[in-house]
């Protein structure tokens, strides 16, 4: 139970951070509701660009080319199962 | 064998007859023999350089996919720390990269010499002439093979996500041989991904009436667009580009935005039609056209014309060089000075100039295509530096952006940029091109040009005229409704009678209205070049 709760919390907080660093290089954006960042044409590719690289230097990852997909960055959510996934793997 | 000639009906009927007749779980080779003797009536040379793309592409693809298979065995030892397993990784990886690069090398070593050799070789030629060295170019009588540049690409995608471990290496090489020569579509595409093409070959195909009628109705459709229209309007843009000299501004100015409309009407009537024969055989291609003289933007625009072209450079090009380490840091280091917006922007430059300069490469072994993908980089660029500024603008000026009036103009306006690179594509040279876009400035006079009645000379006469403007303004209503209907689904809830009459006019229109040559040989595809 209470590894659960630290799991929950922990994934909490690492969504709040890359929310954080979105925010701060696209203020514009509500990324907390957007749920169709990608095929709503919200973001472009320069954009995902600029996520990319925050990401890889803020949590020590690789994010390969084809896990550059709609599914993956469409809402703060599925960037954030993608971070996690891609920090469980490496 | 091109789409609009009777040998390829002939030729069609049979395989589809045949391929029909054949039990079920034969049927895909029935399509690989058709492809093959489809590719070799092309020229018995030519299917040697495919067969040599299929078998290297086939064995590296194997051989990548063995090595994913020994990492994934060696990651699963006992007691592993996170450092070994990356270790492991980072040298299957590298093993993995150097059968890609051995790949391309074959690959896009046999596209680039006999696309590029003699044009590399002249240029470099004359940049030893600006050296005031003497030297006489090395030009080889070379011919290329058909749809070279659209199957190259095409195991190029295969490969690399083989590499990224996106699907596994196909195992059986006939099915991956029709993979890379499915005849309807190696001509000129659309360039299809081995895990979207390939399972279609081998489940759907049973005998399907109502597929294969909306195969055959798009087919005829494609063939309307290239005989009717296409191949019309060629007439009066080669009058007017082959006497470049002589033809003054307000010429320019239509036979460029005819071109325009040609060029739409070849490439996509092509894709109808080998989307159409596809589908008779229970295989959906790829999407190639999205309407896109619809577009607002250039970047929209991109995203609806030759779309497997553009989202194959997005994801063999565009990312892979924009996520690369230097890229990267360009990224970082430009938002950190620049702000955000204006740094993405400037790091972006160097990705886009990488697409736009390999686009039109691609396109051909002349500057024309290079300054017309260049032009193109430029406009994307523009596009997403001018488009926050038009929008304040707008906003400022309380102009309703998605009413229609506005919507017009921003369609207007990416036509006309449209037709400007349409100058370089057409001309026969980078300074033709210059001097059409000079004249269509200084050298236009539209009461002299009605008066002198300059469209009876561009070798159409007024019947012509007539039935090209017809056919363009049917063009637009059908994409019209394409928009946000289903054309053949629209047809098919009318009455029998109503529907054999549009299927009979359709036959009509080409028979009677199509244009067919001299002595009735079919002319080429634009794209057949590439």
């Amino acid at each position: 139970m209470l590894s659960k709760t630290f799991t929950l919390q922990h994934t909490n907080n690492k969504m709040e951070k890359i929310q954080e660093l979105l925010q701060g290089i696209m203020p514009h954006i509500d990324f907390e509701n957007e749920r169709n960042l990608i095929d709503d044409g919200i973001l472009d590719s320069l954009d995902i660009v600029s996520i990319i690289s925050e990401l890889t230097s803020e949590f020590d990852i690789e994010i390969p080319t084809e896990e550059i997909t709609p599914e993956n960055f469409n809402s703060l959510q599925s960037i954030s199962t993608m971070v996690d996934r891609l920090m469980e793997e490496d | 064998m091109q789409f609009n000639t009777i040998e390829f009906a002939v030729f069609f009927l049979c395989v589809l007859i045949i391929f029909y007749i054949m039990p079920k779980k034969f049927r895909w080779i029935v399509l690989l023999i058709a492809s093959g003797i489809f590719y070799l009536l092309a020229g018995i040379n030519f299917l040697a350089y495919l067969g040599i793309t299929i078998l290297s592409t086939f064995a590296f693809g194997l051989g990548i996919d063995h090595i994913h298979k020994v990492q994934k065995v060696n990651l699963k030892q006992d007691g592993l720390t996170r450092d070994e397993k990356k270790h492991i990784k980072a040298r299957y990886k590298r093993n993995r990269q150097y059968l890609v690069a051995l790949n391309l090398l074959v690959n896009l070593g046999l596209l680039f010499f006999i696309k590029y050799f003699n044009f590399l070789s002249s240029n470099f030629s004359r940049l030893l002439s600006f050296a005031k060295v003497d030297s006489t170019p090395l030009l080889l009588e070379l011919v290329l093979p058909l749809g070279i540049s659209f199957y190259t690409f095409q195991t190029i995608g295969y490969i690399v996500d083989v590499y990224r471990g996106k699907y596994a290496a196909e195992r059986n090489i006939f099915k991956f041989a029709l993979f890379v020569s499915f005849f309807p579509q190696i001509i000129q595409g659309p360039i299809g991904r081995f895990d979207k093409l390939s399972p279609q070959f081998f489940e759907n195909n049973e005998f399907d009436y109502k597929r294969i009628c909306y195969g055959l109705q798009l087919f005829l459709w494609g063939l309307f667009k290239k005989l009717v229209i296409a191949d019309r309007i060629n007439i009066a843009v080669n009058q007017v580009y082959d006497n470049w000299k002589t033809s003054d501004g307000v010429s320019f100015i239509i036979a460029t935005a005819l071109y325009s409309i040609q060029i739409y009407a070849d490439f996509s009537g092509c894709m109808d039609m080998a989307g159409g024969v596809a589908e008779t055989f229970g295989v959906q291609l790829d999407k190639n056209f999205d309407h896109p003289y619809f577009s607002k933007t250039m970047p929209e625009f991109w995203r609806r014309w030759h779309m497997t072209l553009g989202t194959w450079f997005k994801d063999y090009l565009f990312y892979p060089v924009s996520t690369s380490k230097f890229s990267q840091k360009l990224n970082k280091k430009s938002r950190k000075r620049f702000g955000n917006n204006a740094g993405r922007l400037i790091a972006g430059c160097f990705p886009i100039f990488v697409v736009w300069l390999s686009t039109g490469f691609w396109h051909g072994a002349e500057l024309k295509y290079i300054a017309w993908g260049l032009f193109h980089g430029i406009l994307i660029m523009s596009s997403l530096i001018f488009t926050p500024v038009n929008n304040a603008i707008s906003d400022k000026l309380h102009i309703p952006r998605e009413k229609l009036p506005f919507r017009m103009f921003q369609m207007i306006r990416t036509f006309i940029l449209c037709c400007i690179g349409r100058v370089f594509f057409r001309s026969p040279s980078v300074s033709v091109s210059f001097t059409i876009l000079k004249k269509v400035i200084t050298d236009v006079n539209f009461s002299a040009f009605m008066k002198r009645l300059t469209y009876l000379n561009m070798g159409l006469d007024e019947k012509d005229w007539c039935v090209a403007a017809v056919s363009i303004l049917l063009l637009w209503a059908v994409s019209l409704i394409q928009e946000k209907y289903k054309v053949r689904d629209l047809i098919a809830k009318r009455f029998i009678v109503v529907r054999w009459i549009v299927f009979y006019a359709a036959v009509f229109a080409v028979i009677v209205f199509g244009i067919y040559g001299p002595g009735y040989d079919a002319s080429t595809f634009i794209y057949n070049q590439f």
